[in-house]
């Protein structure tokens, strides 16, 4: 599995999104081909991870860059992290295609919209996808046992609440719970140990 | 908050919008307090779920993706029309757009929400058309009492279509139910009416509708219950 570091490491300068933000909100068609360049192939493999299909994550990643477009009034340019902010975008589309197709009609759908407010996106860590970061989670990733890392993909990649887990991986939900939250204290233990660059 | 409480470790799944009650309750709350730790957390949460993105294995996506996300940003005077029609269907969509003084920037923005609105229309659409979906008979309407169309079909689900509902409080929502012959209601989705109080929910799934009794609703709290909480109403019959 080839994981992106080199292309976070592209997407590192802070500096650079605020400019780019600023010039999208300006509606500059030219930011909006840097920002796909700059966050495209990772939204898009995001996509891909989750829908498994390539078509179908091309259709999901030209819908958020859309929103992404139609939203840019919202973001703070200045305190704001656009990568992380694109990147929940794109998982929230891909997410919203698995559980339209399988008839999920969940009763947290809103919340999902809620989750990727622009305004919501600031003052988090400058660096924050930086390859140092990236790699201590991949590190980190390999410390869960096969459960928990189980959970986190299903969280993640799947959409699927705890209860839903639950019934998928047919354990009594009290143990999902208790696999998921000692899952992410292990993640963000290890985050924390990060050096940011 | 308080330091430690158990459910600052699930902001992760909050941030998801995949936590459930009562731990997702538990962090509105804190959020709504406008606590810092509160809000540290959730920039924490944020963080994480930024970089657990960065683990998918790498995908190249075709280049005609990269044509097709930027051709978001070209103004319509740029794609005018390489035939008559769409020449005078564009022409229409500029006139149209200059009378109701429109933004453009405004139309677009409607039409991201149009688009997530469309599947749920057609399925509406595609259910209301089924030979086999039939139209249940409510109560009388009086001014301002809400009032509900209720279409069911046995393999397809129940559709409701109310008006004149009351506005929720914070943290509430619309349960619908299918009240059996024999036992407890069964939940048949949430939903939350328009600033009109109008409403159309869809629950798709098949249901059996010689063992119901009725439709119903109830207001629950956020995140819905397993049995109405609070006394059902437009409770309408289930009869041929």
């Amino acid at each position: 599995m080839t994981f992106f570091f080199p292309l976070i490491f592209a997407a590192l300068d802070a500096e650079g999104d605020r400019d780019l933000a600023k010039r999208l909100q300006r509606r500059d068609p030219q930011a909006l081909a840097e920002l796909y360049d700059k966050y495209g192939r990772i939204a898009f493999a995001l996509i891909v991870r989750i829908v498994r299909d390539q078509g179908i994550a091309e259709d999901l990643t030209q819908e958020t860059f859309l929103r992404v477009w139609n939203r840019m009034a919202g973001f703070d340019a200045e305190r704001g992290a656009l990568g992380a902010w694109v990147l929940t975008v794109a998982r929230n589309r891909a997410i919203d295609y698995l559980r339209s197709v399988d008839g999920r009609t969940r009763q947290n759908a809103i919340e999902l919209s809620a989750t990727e407010t622009p305004a919501v996106f600031v003052d988090l860590e400058a660096n924050l996808m930086n390859s140092d970061r990236a790699r201590q989670l991949k590190g980190a990733f390999e410390k869960l046992n096969e459960k928990q890392r189980m959970v986190i993909e299903l969280a993640y990649f799947e959409g699927l609440s705890q209860t839903e887990m639950a019934v998928r991986m047919k354990q009594p939900l009290g143990t999902v719970k208790t696999w998921v939250r000692t899952a992410l204290q292990v993640l963000r233990s290890e985050l924390e140990q990060a050096v940011p660059a | 908050m308080s330091p430690g409480s158990d459910h600052n470790d699930l902001y992760e799944l909050y941030v998801l919008g995949l936590l459930e009650d009562p731990e997702r309750g538990l962090i509105e709350d804190d959020l709504r307090r406008n606590d810092p730790g509160a809000q540290a957390l959730l920039r924490r949460a944020l963080e994480t779920n930024a970089i657990l993105g960065t683990l998918a294995p790498e995908a190249a996506p075709s280049k005609q993706l990269r044509r097709r996300v930027l051709s978001i940003a070209e103004p319509q005077a740029s794609r005018l029309p390489w035939n008559l029609a769409w020449v005078a269907l564009s022409a229409c969509l500029v006139a149209g757009l200059i009378y109701t003084g429109v933004q453009r920037q405004g139309v677009q923005d409607e039409l991201t929400v149009a688009r997530a609105q469309l599947e749920v229309r057609n399925a509406t659409l595609e259910f209301l058309r089924r030979p086999d979906t039939r139209l249940l008979k409510t109560g009388g309407a009086e001014a301002r009492q809400p009032v509900a169309k209720v279409f069911v079909n046995g393999a397809q689900g129940v559709l409701l279509v109310a008006a004149n509902l009351p506005a929720l409080e914070a943290g509430r929502t619309y349960e619908m139910w299918v009240v059996p012959k024999v036992g407890g209601p069964r939940p048949m989705g949430l939903f939350k009416p328009l600033a009109d109080g109008s409403a159309v929910h869809l629950q798709a799934g098949a249901v059996n509708l010689d063992e119901a009794a009725a439709v119903a609703l109830s207001v629950e709290p956020e995140g819905g219950s397993p049995a109405p909480t609070t006394t059902p109403f437009l409770i309408t019959p289930v009869a041929e």
